[in-house]
């Protein structure tokens, strides 16, 4: 189990520098600088309710930290904690006894299924065009990643083949599709200029292996991104927990024109569904998932 | 106007960079825009309310915290407000991160800043702000042209280059006046490449480092030593490596300094251990220079990002402690000698870090600042810091330590970057009483209920 070390956290503010929470209400309490400043002075979960559930889990301050603290950790900790919840199941995957088909499945996540079916063919397509081709479960359910976010359950690593929903990936050990899609880059028609949100969960949680794919999508392209000066990324606060549950929901329409603030680009691409549709709604840009534009 | 009292939004502010100073304001102001700042001074003065400004909050000597009265955060003023190629017009609570953010789609970068990116943009103008280009540059307050400030009383002002006023509030540590607004230099953004050249000598790499100041030969410079066992002069050019000047150093080949180092601790096998230290901060050093999301042709992007998340690396822990000395060049190698041997005396493991800063004449403004009063043309910047390595030490031997150095600089002749907060006892031993008194009277005039950053610098009436 990852250590609680926000007695590790030395201050220094690098964390504050792409929170979501922060940038839309400048609150350093709603940091994880500020939440680590009052749990060493001794502040309890229910003194801080408001902090714990400003954070909309996006990895940011755990990419940059100097010390190495576990924010993401901490505040699930702590959501556990309000929750009442000691001794916790694993999320709902877990239930699902089909390992061996899971493993070789594609899973589209509640966004896709629920608000946006249309996305399901492009995507079958992108993975039959690469020599994958997965198609989604009818009966796929919610994975339950929310639930863990939410402080309710515990993460569960069930097999999958391709994730589609970045969210999901918290609960299923497979393939992200977005990444795949920067593998095969040639497969799309990508003509600039347009602004690639890139998936910031997968960027600040894995951000070695998978930022330099999407640098160097960039770099072919010139295309805007949400990529700031410290290679992280920045997020619409869309596909969080608060996002898709529209509790505690940060101000995503003020987040979507922050990010696009400084980018003329007409055309918005993204692989991260949540995004996709937040996009959609509040850019008045045309807006595509990555595998709409497949040739 | 946003006011918090609960608990948590006011202890998130209980210390600052040096987590050495405690203490818990009674609320939290919020402030988004310049009027707002003005109303809260104007009725902090008619209720002698105290009010504490926070920006980056990295003071390390305690001066953006309190125990009482009101924390003004201005972070959440934070927009570029106008841009024309050559100046731009900035929020004083923008962070020089936001600042770099905002000018880099215009293809511009800030001119002098310092290395730590979460400092704020009216914090650093009110002490200096000291970059590795300082030596060409100057202080980051020498590149603000044009000020808008509140002033104690909830005024709202706008100075310019020359004014009276401004020369006060710039490196005025936070008593004259809160910075609102700055329209700062901007220049076109470069890559820099990085090189660094090993020394088995302090005074031959500071002699060095002033001689290429003279001859402007290189974009930016730095001594930063592991010890005295290692000692690196570290330069900038903003061009590709291959471009790099000669400079004619005096520096040592690398196998030659790891040779001296070997037959030393061969010599005092007692002190092996300390080679365990050299080599786990060289391992934070120069992988974070050549990490590869940052190089471009072998030149550093936005090196002050690198620099900055290096300085929390490296320098980073539980209690910051950085005495600086301020210095003339004739006593740069004396003060550095001297402010080693005080480290041996207290810490096992340390850090020099010297830079050089420009100095534009005698401006009104580093009256009472950390640019001594010389005839050079630059001045000269050590810092002295321990690194704790897991150890712990109390707040008293800090002090000491503190304390130790700013003799030497007394002693020398200097000044010091961090006379605030818990350093405020070496303020009139340092510039004199009557200038003190002198400045205290402009405070007094111009704040009269002493409610803005008090104690910070000068005695509040009700102490003296």
């Amino acid at each position: 189990m990852t250590a609680l070390n926000f007695a590790d956290c030395i201050g220094c503010g690098l964390c504050v520098l792409g929170c979501p929470a922060y940038e839309e209400t400048g609150f350093d309490v709603l940091t994880a600088r500020g939440r680590n400043k009052a749990l060493q002075a001794g502040l309890t979960a229910p003194e801080m309710t408001e902090s714990i559930w400003a954070c909309t889990l996006c990895g940011y301050c755990d990419a940059i930290c100097p010390n190495e603290v576990h924010n993401v950790a901490v505040v699930l900790h702590l959501r556990r904690e309000l929750a009442g919840a000691t001794d916790l199941a694993p999320g709902r995957v877990q239930a699902d006894r089909r390992p061996a088909a899971r493993s070789r499945a594609l899973v589209l996540g509640c966004t896709i299924r629920d608000r946006a079916p249309h996305l399901k063919r492009s995507i079958e397509a992108f993975l039959s065009r690469i020599g994958r081709p997965l198609k989604a479960e009818g009966d796929e359910g919610c994975c339950g990643s929310l639930d863990v976010e939410a402080g309710l359950a515990m993460p569960a690593r069930a097999p999958a083949g391709v994730v589609a929903d970045p969210i999901c990936l918290e609960q299923f050990d497979g393939e992200f599709l977005g990444i795949l899609a920067m593998q095969h880059l040639d497969l799309f028609d990508l003509r600039p200029p347009f602004y690639y949100f890139a998936p910031h969960r997968i960027i600040n949680r894995d951000h070695a292996r998978t930022y330099p794919l999407y640098d160097a999508l960039r770099r072919r392209f010139g295309c805007d991104m949400n990529i700031d000066l410290n290679r992280l990324a920045r997020s619409t606060s869309a596909g969080s927990v608060q996002g898709l549950s529209g509790e505690n929901a940060r101000d995503i329409r003020a987040a979507v024109e922050r990010l696009l603030a400084h980018s003329t680009a007409e055309r918005v691409i993204t692989c991260s569904p949540a995004d996709y549709l937040a996009f959609k709604a509040h850019s008045g840009r045309e807006t595509l998932f990555i595998t709409e534009c497949l040739r | 106007m946003l006011l918090r009292e609960d608990r948590a939004s006011r202890v998130c502010y209980r210390t600052d960079g040096g987590q050495v100073v405690y203490g818990v304001p009674d609320a939290v102001v919020h402030a988004r825009c310049t009027e707002e700042v003005a109303e809260t001074l104007r009725l902090a003065q008619r209720d002698r309310i105290p009010v504490t400004c926070r920006g980056g909050g990295l003071t390390t000597e305690g001066e953006s915290v309190t125990n009482r009265g009101i924390l003004l955060d201005l972070k959440g003023m934070n927009r570029l407000v106008e841009c024309d190629g050559q100046t731009a017009w900035v929020e004083a609570g923008m962070t020089w991160h936001q600042v770099a953010e905002a000018l880099r789609p215009h293809g511009l970068d800030y001119v002098s800043a310092p290395l730590n990116m979460l400092s704020t943009v009216g914090g650093t103008l009110g002490v200096g702000g000291i970059d590795v280009n300082s030596p060409r540059y100057g202080c980051a307050a020498d590149q603000a042209i044009e000020l808008e400030v509140v002033t104690p009383t909830g005024g709202i002002t706008r100075v310019a280059d020359g004014d009276d006023y401004m020369e006060r509030v710039l490196f005025g540590y936070g008593q004259f006046g809160v910075i609102t607004r700055a329209r700062i230099k901007v220049r076109p953004y470069r890559r820099m490449a990085v090189r660094h050249f090993l020394y088995t000598d302090i005074g031959a790499a500071l002699a060095d480092m002033m001689r290429i100041v003279d001859e402007d030969r290189v974009d930016a410079c730095a001594v930063l030593t592991l010890r005295d066992d290692v000692v690196a002069l570290i330069v900038g050019f903003e061009g590709g490596l291959a471009d790099f000047p000669g400079l004619n150093l005096r520096s040592s080949a690398e196998p030659f300094v790891y040779a001296r180092l070997a037959a030393r601790y061969a010599m005092r096998p007692w002190r092996l251990g300390d080679l365990g230290f050299l080599q786990r901060r060289k391992n934070d050093l120069l992988p974070a220079l050549l990490n590869p999301l940052f190089l471009q042709e072998g030149a550093v992007c936005d090196r002050t990002v690198v620099f900055s998340r290096l300085i929390w690396r490296y320098w980073g822990g539980p209690q910051i402690v950085i005495p600086d000395l301020a210095i003339t060049r004739a006593n740069f190698e004396a003060a550095a000698r001297r402010g080693i041997a005080v480290c041996k005396r207290y810490f096992r493991y340390f850090t020099l870090y010297a830079v050089m800063i420009r100095k534009f004449g005698d401006r009104p403004r580093y009256e009472m600042s950390a640019i001594p009063a010389t005839a050079d043309r630059h001045v000269c910047g050590i810092e002295f810091s321990p690194l704790l390595e897991g150890a712990s030490y109390s707040r008293d031997h800090f002090q000491r330590f503190k304390n130790a150095i700013y003799d030497v600089g007394l002693e020398l002749g200097g000044s010091f970057y961090r006379f605030g907060g818990v350093m405020k006892p070496y303020l009139r031993r340092m510039f004199g009483d009557e200038m003190v008194e002198r400045h205290r009277a402009i405070k007094q005039a111009l704040d009269p209920a002493f409610i803005l950053n008090r104690d910070v610098v000068f005695d509040a009436p009700e102490a003296r």
